[in-house]
């Protein structure tokens, strides 16, 4: 294919003129039937690496996405942009919806798959079946983040893939260390693979630190923050009840297009609040970060974290939903002493302590479920549940049916842990040594991803030089339900019946209550 | 008083100190047992099946410790009755809460959140369509719910007409509600430019607590799936989204296989082998089945006579309570008896001991 071609179907399918930067050199790869490691920071079009190939490729593609909202999403943009061939496959999907399309597999162009279905014999069975063209990894470093703990499924996809006939493999990731990108190739098994990165840098992006003396100033700063920039925002914070309080906090201070979002939400409102959001109905979103992975919005204009996340890479990832849309956007990093604390938290929380682990080597083993429930039991989180039944997985302890997990299996795992958490607690200082430091803010990303990114010569941290007066809003905008609701104008509305001779009729009608029952049955 | 003390104050007045607390914490919460489904029945209290499904046991003996601090109830032996004061606030709390009174927890419960979403993406695609704006970000990404709004949805011209019938439809209907009801339910509804708002946005924006606006727009959800399914004709496009639903399952699912196998003709016994359940679970079944479905006989499990003695027993003794009807009636089985009142159930309504 030649490079017009390209040029042309990236019109034709997608509506732009010119690729962005490294996505042609990644298609032209993928052409190559290379291995292809890529990292693209947010917001530069990762998708279309492999959507693009998709239309040129005779099989399907294959796509493994951590997240069932990211995937779901991906899906839902295909079919905005007029692409039917698209569809995703979770454990979350009932019965009779799953049959349906498994029944017609072969008539999907793109295929969006959890790790987790993968490992269903069926589901591989069927896929076998189909000419699968290419195999993507999306936000691989997760597998690198997470597969470790207890996504362990994801350690298991190179299997897969020579499964399905060793098809080229893409893995995708935004902001990858040089350590996360070996273990990534070497995970997947594609140790020689093409690797195209481009830097995680958003020079759009100003970057600013500040530390506070105590917890109240930063409460106060995030208010005057939130009242004075220009939206739409994202505030993070690190716990369910940080984000209710903050959003209630901006609430009672007048700014009533703010709304919390966190996991503790009924999906019901979690998708409605995102959608608010996306339709610029909301000004603020406080939220954990269970939000953003895949909130495609181009006009994010801040990020504020209001707590910090436990390591830069997170950190990266997160501000880089600002400014997608290439406009100047800021980035703020609000620090006080004792902040630390809690992430410092979490990471022990992330695993199981000693005496839980000493305590499940020591009871003989028995059926799989006995051992979950027995698990469910000790008020272990998560992914402590699922690092420990993956370890004790992978000593064999299931296959010994009736015996106790050897003493030296118990050793590896103890000392397992220690090493992850040291792991996790070195991350998490040299998240805190960039926030307090003395340095370009910029240029320090750049040293920890190996890269060389400079300082800029506008709006480059709080370091550099920079006016955080442009960032302020210039107008007010329109407040959410000032007016008193009117139920009767808003359903003429909903179903547009304030043009037409409906309008009038229903007019008469409800002036007259005995025949209101009449207007439903005309 | 909040919603809490308000359903909590009604069903200690129901229950009339004839269960505890934790005997009627899975109605409240919706839980499905033969045991729940059974009470609901005795003692008249179906319709608020599942009203409050997140209440917690601390949550629940919290507020019975201030309703009985507040003299609105008073406890004995574990048992607790409600005081005239706690008579004269609930009359209060129901005529401010009028919207409970559409709420039929143990018909709907099941239908509400299936018929609420094929409602809202309904409106919302059709909101957006008759403006021919198909560019809008889909309220449910449920796979099912897509599908079958899709299966449904009008054509071309048919659209515009197809959202002037379902206007006349909810006007009729919202117009037989208070206005703070239909305001909470259009507001909750997305629409071309606006998303819809999550319960709590609504209560900031109507200033009324969340709790209330949630029941509020469950009771307006019961209250179009029964108008949909009633008067069928008037209600065509609330009646064509919710068809399919499953609304006329008042039985636990393995009650429902019991009574699959009863209609073909098997015994108890055989059903037993079948199933390869205990005999009280089916016991428990029949129970069931004898509550929900008239057509079902109890005549083959018992006799005549049994029939009559514990349906007098229980005239005489004005209880509910198992033991003591089972006390006076040593020969006659538990089972029987619960079957003979759950039979009896309807004409036994607590003002109505006909027999």
């Amino acid at each position: 294919m030649t490079f017009l071609e390209l040029q042309t179907l990236l019109y034709e399918r997608f509506g732009y003129r010119e690729f962005r930067a490294g996505q042609r050199e990644v298609i032209e790869d993928i052409f190559c039937k290379n291995d292809v490691l890529a990292m693209m920071p947010t917001g530069t079009g990762k998708s279309l690496c492999y959507q693009l190939p998709g239309y040129v490729l005779s099989g399907a593609v294959l796509i493994v996405s951590p997240l069932l909202s990211l995937m779901e999403d991906q899906v839902e943009q295909l079919k905005r942009s007029g692409e039917k061939r698209a569809v995703a496959l979770n454990s979350f999907m009932d019965f009779q919806e799953k049959r349906r399309v498994m029944k017609r597999l072969s008539y999907y162009k793109f295929i969006y798959v959890s790790p987790e279905i993968l490992q269903n014999d069926y589901m591989i069975r069927e896929l076998k079946k189909l000419s699968i063209s290419l195999f993507v990894v999306d936000e691989a470093h997760c597998i690198s983040q997470w597969g470790h703990e207890f996504r362990t499924s994801y350690l298991k996809l190179s299997s897969i893939r020579s499964q399905l006939g060793q098809p080229p493999c893409l893995a995708l990731t935004a902001t990858a260390t040089p350590e996360v990108r070996k273990d990534i190739c070497d995970k997947l098994g594609i140790p020689t693979c093409t690797e195209h990165v481009y830097s995680v840098d958003r020079p759009n992006i100003a970057l600013v630190t500040e530390q506070h003396q105590v917890h109240i100033d930063k409460l106060n700063r995030v208010l005057e923050l939130a009242s004075s920039l220009e939206g739409p925002g994202i505030i993070y914070a690190s716990t369910r009840s940080w984000t209710e309080q903050l959003s209630e906090m901006l609430r009672q201070h007048g700014k009533n297009r703010v709304a919390a979002y966190h996991g503790g939400l009924e999906n019901e409102d979690r998708l409605l609040i995102q959608k608010q959001f996306l339709n610029d109905e909301l000004d603020v979103i406080c939220c954990t970060n269970a939000f953003g992975m895949g909130i495609n919005k181009p006009n994010i204009r801040y990020v504020i974290h209001f707590h910090l996340p436990s390591n830069i890479e997170s950190y990266v990832q997160e501000i880089g939903r600002a400014g997608r849309d290439g406009r100047q956007s800021l980035a703020v990093l609000l620090y006080s002493s004792g902040d630390a604390d809690l992430p410092e938290m979490f990471i022990d929380h992330e695993y199981p302590n000693e005496a839980q682990v000493i305590h499940c080597a020591s009871l003989p083993a028995n059926d799989l479920q006995g051992f979950m429930e027995m698990l469910d039991r000790m008020e272990m989180g998560e992914s402590a549940r699922r690092f420990l039944f993956y370890q004790f997985e992978k000593e064999g302890y299931f296959s010994n049916e009736g015996y106790p997990l050897p003493k030296d299996a118990r050793e590896r795992i103890l000392s397992k842990i220690q090493q992850r958490k040291a792991h996790k607690r070195k991350k998490l200082s040299e998240m805190v040594e960039w926030t307090k430091g003395d340095f370009c803010k910029r240029k320090k990303i750049g040293d920890i991803f190996c890269e060389t990114s400079q300082s800029i010569e506008w709006n480059c941290c709080s370091f550099c030089k920079l006016d955080l007066g442009l960032f302020y809003r210039k107008e007010e905008k329109e407040r959410f339900f000032d007016e008193p609701v009117s139920w009767q104008k808003e359903l003429r509305y909903i179903f547009n019946q304030e043009s037409d001779d409906v309008h009038e009729k229903v007019g008469s009608i409800s002036a007259d209550p005995a025949n209101e029952r009449q207007g439903a049955s005309n | 008083m909040n919603m809490t003390e308000g359903l909590l104050l009604y069903f200690i007045k129901k229950f009339n100190g004839e269960r505890s607390l934790s005997g009627f914490l899975h109605m409240l919460n919706g839980k499905k047992t033969s045991q729940t489904l059974s009470d609901g029945h005795l003692f008249n209290v179906s319709s608020f099946f599942g009203i409050l499904p997140g209440l917690h046991r601390d949550e629940a003996e919290q507020t019975a410790a201030e309703l009985l601090k507040g003299g609105m109830i008073c406890l004995e032996k574990d048992r607790y009755t409600v005081t005239e004061k706690g008579e004269k606030k609930l009359e209060d709390f129901f005529d401010s809460h009028s919207y409970l009174y559409a709420f039929d927890g143990m018909r709907y419960k099941p239908a509400e959140q299936p018929f609420y979403q094929m409602l809202s993406l309904y409106i919302q695609s059709l909101s957006h369509a008759i403006r021919n704006d198909y560019t809008f970000f889909p309220v449910s990404q449920d796979p099912a719910v897509l599908h079958s709004v899709k299966t449904r949805f009008p054509k071309g011209e048919e659209r515009q007409r197809e959202a002037d019938q379902l206007y006349r439809e909810m006007f009729a209907l919202l117009c037989e509600r208070t206005d703070i009801d239909a305001e909470v339910f259009v507001l909750r509804l997305s629409r071309h430019n606006r998303t819809g708002l999550t319960n709590k946005q609504v209560a900031q924006v109507l200033n009324i607590p969340e709790v209330e606006v949630q029941l509020r727009f469950r009771s307006m959800l019961h209250f179009f799936l029964k108008k949909a399914k009633e008067e069928n004709g008037d209600y065509r496009v609330l009646n064509k989204l919710a068809a399919g639903l499953d609304l006329d399952k008042p039985l636990t699912l393995s009650a429902q296989k019991t009574w699959h196998l009863l209609n073909e003709g098997k015994s108890m016994d055989q059903i037993i082998h079948i199933r390869r359940m205990k005999k009280s679970t089916i016991e428990d079944h029949l129970v069931e089945i004898a509550i929900h479905y008239e057509r079902f006989s109890i005549d083959p499990y018992v006799t005549m006579e049994e029939q009559h003695r514990i349906l007098n027993a229980y005239t005489v003794l004005q209880t509910k309570k198992l033991k003591v009807i089972k006390d006076k009636l040593e020969d006659i089985s538990y089972f029987k008896i619960r079957l003979v009142l759950g039979k009896a159930g309807d004409v036994l309504g607590t003002a109505n001991p006909v027999i």
